[in-house]
């Protein structure tokens, strides 16, 4: 595709002028602007998660187990409510209005955290917090799957993968400051929780603000013209009449889509949540808890780097091929996890880089992937698929983790966990791609 | 609106916040507890309980419940104490301590405090006595979790946990102190006693004490040991660093006045949590109490020899609650928003 043509469709789709000026990875203003109000939306979130167990047990005297449920509630989520997102979308053709409910309502949860000292009582609190908790996770699974779509909608097809690659960077950097800058504040204002919730919530403000201000929609029927054929556009037409669920099973019903929710869950299923690897990786160590939350800030900073660089990899070598080849890193971080390499606090440093890279060549490139596929007026809803799977894949990783931890050992869990990803990762890694690339737009034949 | 102009907007958008947040930096007064005294005003309940409050400077004098504290307000995490018997709606007596988990007996107390506000987060342990005077701190490696003084005021224990932070989670490591309370030093950490199980030489390098509970003399002790995935009694004498495996199956102890039961938290079977059990050790009958359906995670304190106290949160009432160890009346709120509790009859 010319570089020409390219910035025609950049003009046409109400983009920013500056796109398509640069070489590979520069991508449209569109992009950039999703990934600003991800980025403050992440600074946000990730400022009150990190003095969350602080705030509660020393603020709220809160139970330490009762802090467990806390934090539960927070990883799990409502899964379903992505597909109503993506849905929404979807069928109202406004991506940008859906995203934008479901930041504004985790906006308005930040205020809540903000108002809930004054009004703390032992033991009723409890449901609120609750509460406050469920209704921010819901904001973030209604605007994931428009938020995707909209991205996947602003790039031409070539540039896919380099686009998610923009966005997640920007996201990682976002995660990555939100615990620096909650510390920062605490550290000069010791325990005025009550500043860091105020940010939190201005950001969050923020972050609504850029998308509104900085992101355009984009039009499906503009945008499937680039690289849809005849057919998907024929079944996409016919949306508009169906509710959710009928929706959701209409999509699943495309082979090459089921293919890429297969890979999403599969794989989600064989990944060790990333706080079993770090407490692992304290117990052979001599250092203490205190530096967990800094291995989570290195791994976003690993991300951050190499998001970019690979995403545009991914578009050249194939999405597919990254995408299993990328789980590679996430074994060797197992096996330092099991002891097979250098002492404190060498093991630490390369199993952030390690982990960093497994997120940089599978998080934005299996979006990437899934939208590649997807006919422009299913795919909020074909992400949301693929963002349920990896989160039903990773929710029962965990359960299966801790279950093996519990009742065998943390060595033997880590071990299989190893071995199945290896064999899952075998039995991808010499599959056909399948409609990855600009030029393979047609349905993927299961292999 | 143009791209250029839209950019424009959100640049203001961004220079605006900053000055919002610097403003509010400037103007909001602090509602964190113990900032200030106009943080008491955060709620009508809050200051009123502050304002009945009677501060102390010296320990009161016949049976008292000390406990930390936990009613929101500017008093919020101060050692607090009520006189028994207790009289409805009494006023908490206040001591200039802030404490996140403390004990008392016979003219010294042990009060551990935590700063997690900082990074890294802070652990301090220190000896008081009955003016509240302080002894040199001890650093502690992690969050405090247990703490108890021996009956006759001569030693402390204190436990922390090292990594993890709550028992629940399968992971945690624990490290347990005895410290001497005339001095205010660490006089050993138990992972450096001996143990014997069987009579026979027992050690691993997975062992994790916590839960210290004193005998009268101030030497003899009951603890527990996890090991291997299972919790052991281990009753021990500090003087001569060595420990002896007593049985399974047993968390948290706490010996009772007259040292003829032990009242413990057993771990339940399917689930995360604990239930509470007394274990009569003249004769080894171990038995449930009724303390309802709850998982109770705390090591009780007696009351008297037939009565224990415990921190629970439940949908009642958060605070300390009263069971009595006989089985037979339900468990009761002694004093709502109280926790830690430590009894002198």
């Amino acid at each position: 595709m010319s570089r020409l043509g390219q910035l025609t469709r950049e003009r046409r789709a109400g983009v920013g002028a500056d796109a398509g000026a640069g070489a590979g990875w520069r991508v449209p203003a569109n992009v950039w602007g999703l990934g600003v109000t991800s980025l403050l939306t992440d600074i946000s979130s990730e400022m009150i998660v990190s003095v969350l167990p602080a705030y509660l047990v020393l603020t709220a005297g809160f139970a330490p187990l009762l802090l467990g449920v806390a934090t539960s509630l927070h990883e799990g989520g409502p899964l379903l409510v992505t597909w109503i997102g993506g849905w929404a979308a979807d069928r109202s053709g406004r991506r940008k209005l859906t995203a934008a409910c479901g930041y504004a309502l985790s906006a308005v949860c930040r205020l809540g955290w903000l108002l809930l000292p004054a009004r703390i009582l032992p033991g009723r609190a409890v449901s609120e917090l609750a509460l406050l908790i469920v209704s921010d996770r819901m904001g973030k699974a209604i605007r994931t799957a428009p938020r995707d779509a909209l991205i996947s909608l602003s790039v031409r097809p070539a540039q896919l993968a380099t686009a998610f690659g923009v966005h997640r960077a920007l996201d990682a950097a976002g995660a990555a400051a939100g615990p620096v800058l909650a510390f920062t504040l605490l550290w000069h204002f010791p325990r005025r929780f009550d500043i860091v919730f105020f940010a939190s919530f201005i950001a969050a403000l923020l972050g609504v603000a850029a998308l509104l201000l900085l992101v355009r929609e984009q039009h499906p029927v503009d945008a499937d013209q680039r690289d849809q054929s005849g057919e998907r556009d024929a079944r996409g037409s016919s949306r508009g009449t169906t509710h959710v669920w009928s929706e959701a099973w209409r999509v699943f019903a495309d082979p090459a889509l089921r293919r890429v929710i297969i890979l999403a869950a599969g794989f989600g299923l064989v990944t060790i949540n990333d706080a079993f690897v770090y407490v692992l990786l304290m117990q052979r160590s001599p250092a203490h808890t205190h530096w967990i939350p800094l291995l989570y800030a290195g791994t976003a900073a690993a991300f951050l780097l190499l998001a970019v660089p690979i995403g545009a990899l991914a578009d050249r070598a194939g999405r597919q091929r990254v995408f299993v080849l990328g789980h590679v890193p996430l074994l060797l971080a197992y096996a330092i996890v099991l002891g097979g390499a250098p002492a404190w606090p060498a093991n630490a440093i390369l199993c952030v880089l390690l982990l960093g890279g497994y997120y940089a060549s599978t998080d934005g490139v299996l979006a990437s992937l899934a939208g590649g596929l997807l006919p422009a007026p299913v795919r909020a809803m074909g992400l949301a698929w693929v963002d349920t799977a990896v989160s039903v894949g990773r929710l029962c990783s965990s359960m299966l983790f801790g279950l093996l931890w519990t009742h065998v050992s943390a060595r033997t869990a880590v071990l299989t966990f190893a071995a199945a990803l290896f064999l899952i990762m075998a039995s991808f890694a010499f599959r056909p791609e399948d409609g990855t690339t600009c030029t393979t737009g047609t349905t993927g034949a299961p292999a | 609106m143009t791209p250029r102009r839209a950019q424009l907007f959100f640049l203001a958008a961004c220079v605006v916040s900053i000055l919002t947040i610097a403003l509010y930096i400037a103007v909001a007064r602090p509602q964190a507890p113990a900032s200030s005294p106009s943080a008491a005003a955060t709620t009508a309940a809050a200051s009123a309980a502050d304002a009945r409050a009677t501060l102390i400077s010296a320990m009161p004098s016949g049976p008292i419940i000390l406990f930390r504290n936990a009613a929101p307000g500017a008093l919020y995490g101060r050692l607090a104490i009520q006189k028994l018997p207790l009289t409805p709606d009494a006023a908490p007596l206040i001591a200039p301590l802030s404490c996140e988990r403390v004990y008392y007996a016979a003219g010294a107390g042990i009060c551990l405090v935590a700063d997690e506000a900082r990074l890294p987060p802070r652990y301090l342990a220190y000896v008081f006595d009955d003016t509240f005077a302080q002894r040199p701190a001890i650093t502690l490696t992690g969050p405090p979790i247990r703490a108890r003084v021996s009956p006759d005021g001569r030693r402390a224990a204190v436990t922390v946990f090292e990594s993890g932070h709550s028992y629940a989670d399968d992971a945690f490591s624990t490290k347990t102190q005895v410290i001497e309370t005339s001095s205010g030093k660490v006089l050993g950490d138990l992972e450096a006693f001996a143990v014997r199980k069987d009579g026979q030489p027992f050690a691993s390098i997975d062992f994790n004490f916590w839960g210290v509970t004193f005998a009268r003399d101030g030497d003899h002790f009951y603890a527990t040991l996890k090991t291997k995935g299972e919790r052991y009694l281990v009753k021990g004498s500090v003087d001569a660093r060595v420990m002896d495996v007593v049985r399974a199956g047993v968390e948290c102890p706490s010996l009772s006045p007259d040292e003829t039961m032990i009242v413990f938290k057993k771990p339940l079977v399917r689930e995360v949590g604990w239930r509470l059990h007394v274990l009569v050790l003249a004769s080894g009958e171990e038995r449930p109490l009724n303390q309802v359906r709850r998982s109770i995670d705390d090591q009780v304190d007696w009351f008297d020899n037939r009565h224990i106290v415990y921190h629970d949160s439940a949908s009642e009432g958060t605070g300390v609650w009263m069971l009595s160890v006989d089985g037979t009346s339900p468990p009761r709120l002694l004093l709502p928003n109280a926790y830690s509790p430590a009894v002198r009859q």
